[in-house]
């Protein structure tokens, strides 16, 4: 077991080498000279160079890269053009904003979708099955920043329940924070809920089909036990993967969800980045979601190994 | 001999027929609405014409008026007829999503194919260069490449092309994997056949049915990439009449005009929601065993 967990930590350590070579390559074919777009066109040509010298950007590309993961590697991403600070202070600074809207967001997802998927596989074909799978749909289907601007525009100026936007910190106030947040958390929820719940009661429906349920059912154990004690177990586990891919959606969510509700986190942040041509903020937003996301990945492949012991018997 | 070939392929055909729309009116519904949409992309220029208002024509005696019989689903805030930017909005939404996913299927499948036939160190290379790739949110790929583009459709599909690739590289790399294994592919080996014949040939065919299920999927990703993108400015650029562009334009007058922006919500869903069905039957039609695994 030793051995794989060894593996699997090689491999994920491959793929972050290649994520930052895929992130600064991108970054690389950006046209337009960033220093023309810090500076104005009409900088003169020795406060250009200086600042190509002062980013590195006077150096060939390939030792850029290196210089670049070598301060990654010691914490430091460069510094913003923009906002003239460290990219990590920046990041570190907004961050907080997107995981407090982020992290409801996931966890009600995957509670409720579970739930939702569960009770539509037990109840296939019946009236809840129907309005959870047609919910799930729409969930899928609708784009996001369109329910978004739907929402403020029904709870926010006709109903006048919810704010329009903004954005206050947990620790600043509770309430008002749940407050400003009820509408940003249900539309970046209802996307992940509706794939969680797709994805729950397809594994529910093929679980319940087995044999050993059958088994069970014959052997007379009362449906909630059959349901909750030997289904439920079994079909739950592909989910925890699903729920692991949904970090890497937040992260893309949160992109439309700052914009249309005017929150200053990592995806308000990106998109200025992209929009000032802001290459260390860029390189470093992108490097930081992927790295988070292949550490997740990376847990949850070592969890299915604790959760199911065909898995951990694979390892030897 | 020739007869009763004939008899058995169309018993297939009425099967697969039979199998897609076998999930009831929900899928007969979602075909309908693709053909209709498909329709009405192919005949836009006279769909136009027969509303008297081109997607750019300005009529600034009637700015963001309601429904009327001259402006049938009203106008926006410089007079501009809101079906008729519809109408356009589908040829911009479904040529960028079905060229993506073509762009997508003809480099992805290839490499898969090449990846999982060869094995070994190229596999492994390949397959965690893909996982690097499907680790960066797609929106966040996309918006940093398709500044590059500036708003122009091939270059955009171009984009999201390569951000749904992954799909294809692994789907294809996990086929080949197990067929390779299979008798037909060792004797082909054994008799010597050229590596790309045997792929070409022998493996690409019996991938067919998932790559068919997955390119419609697919399709309904990349508009939904391409809406999203036009929708925060940097995927098809104004006054090109795309359904996300339309979003973002009409927002401002949400309550004095809804329909502005919510008409293109509507369609992007329907369209979206729709190839999604289409996908999920025609995966049950072609092959029950895919069920789960695409």
């Amino acid at each position: 077991m030793g051995r794989y967990i060894l593996k699997r930590l090689g491999i994920s350590l491959f793929v972050v080498l290649m994520v930052s070579i895929i992130t600064f390559a991108l970054v690389k074919i950006l046209p337009g000279d960033p220093a023309v777009l810090a500076l104005g066109t009409e900088a003169t040509d020795e406060e250009l160079e200086e600042f190509h010298a002062k980013y590195n950007l006077d150096k060939p590309v390939v030792e850029q890269y290196f210089l670049w993961m070598k301060g990654a590697m010691h914490g430091d991403l460069g510094d913003s053009i923009k906002f003239s600070r460290p990219v990590t202070v920046c990041i570190a600074e907004r961050l907080p904003r997107t995981i407090s809207i982020g992290l409801p967001a996931l966890i009600i997802a995957s509670v409720l979708g579970i739930v939702f998927g569960v009770i539509s596989a037990v109840f296939r074909g019946g009236v809840v099955d129907n309005f959870i799978t047609f919910l799930s749909t729409i969930g899928l289907g609708a784009p996001q920043f369109w329910l978004g601007i739907l929402a403020v525009t029904v709870f926010g100026l006709r109903l006048d329940m919810l704010p329009l936007s903004g954005y206050v910190a947990p620790s600043e106030d509770f309430g008002q924070y749940v407050y400003h947040a009820i509408l940003p958390v249900s539309i970046l929820a209802f996307g992940l809920l509706a794939s969680v719940a797709r994805q729950s009661r397809s594994n529910m429906l093929e679980v319940i089909n087995q044999d050993y349920i059958r088994t069970a059912r014959a052997n007379g154990l009362s449906e909630s036990r059959v349901i909750f004690r030997h289904a439920l177990k079994n079909a739950l586990i592909p989910v925890i993967t699903t729920i692991g891919l949904q970090v890497r959606v937040i992260f893309g969510g949160s992109l439309m969800i700052e914009q249309v509700f005017n929150i200053a986190g990592i995806g308000s942040l990106i998109t200025i980045a992209i929009q000032g041509r802001d290459y260390m903020v860029i390189e470093g937003c992108v490097l930081m979601i992927s790295v988070f996301v292949v550490i997740i990945n990376l847990i949850i492949d070592l969890l299915y190994g604790f959760v199911d012991p065909r898995i951990r018997k694979s390892w030897r | 001999m020739g007869e009763i070939r004939k008899k058995k392929s169309t018993g297939s055909a009425a099967r697969f027929f039979r199998v897609f729309f076998s999930r009831g009116i929900i899928t007969k519904i979602c075909f309908g609405i693709l053909i209709l949409f498909v329709l009405i992309a192919v005949f836009a220029p006279l769909i136009c014409k027969l509303i008297g208002f081109g997607p750019y024509e300005q009529d600034l005696f009637n700015m963001l008026k309601k429904p009327s019989s001259e402006h049938l689903l009203g106008t926006d805030d410089i007079g501009r007829d809101t079906l008729a930017r519809l109408v356009y909005g589908a040829r911009v939404s479904l040529l960028t999503g079905i060229l993506s996913s073509v762009w997508a299927a003809i480099v992805g499948i290839l490499i898969g194919l090449a990846a999982g036939y060869f094995g070994g160190l190229l596999n492994t290379v390949v397959m965690r260069i893909t996982d690097a790739f499907i680790a960066i949110p797609p929106i966040i790929f996309t918006m940093v490449l398709s500044s590059m583009v500036k708003g122009n459709l091939l270059g955009l599909s171009l984009v999201i092309g390569v951000s749904i690739m992954p799909s294809y590289i692994r789907m294809v790399n996990g086929l080949v994997g197990s067929l390779k294994e299979n008798d037909y592919v060792v004797a082909a080996k054994l008799v010597r056949e050229n590596d790309f014949i045997i792929m070409l040939k022998h493996l690409l065919p019996n991938c067919m049915a998932s790559m068919i299920v997955t390119f419609t999927m697919n399709v309904g990703t990349a508009i939904m990439l391409e809406s999203t993108l036009s929708y925060l400015g940097v995927g098809i650029a104004a006054p090109t009449p795309a359904w996300g562009v339309m979003v973002s334009e009409g927002y401002k007058y949400l309550v004095n005009q809804p329909l502005v922006a919510i008409l293109p919500g509507v369609c992007i869903m329907l369209v979206v929601i729709s190839f999604n069905i289409c996908g999920d039957s025609l995966r049950d039609a072609m092959d029950p065993r895919l069920r789960g695994k695409l």
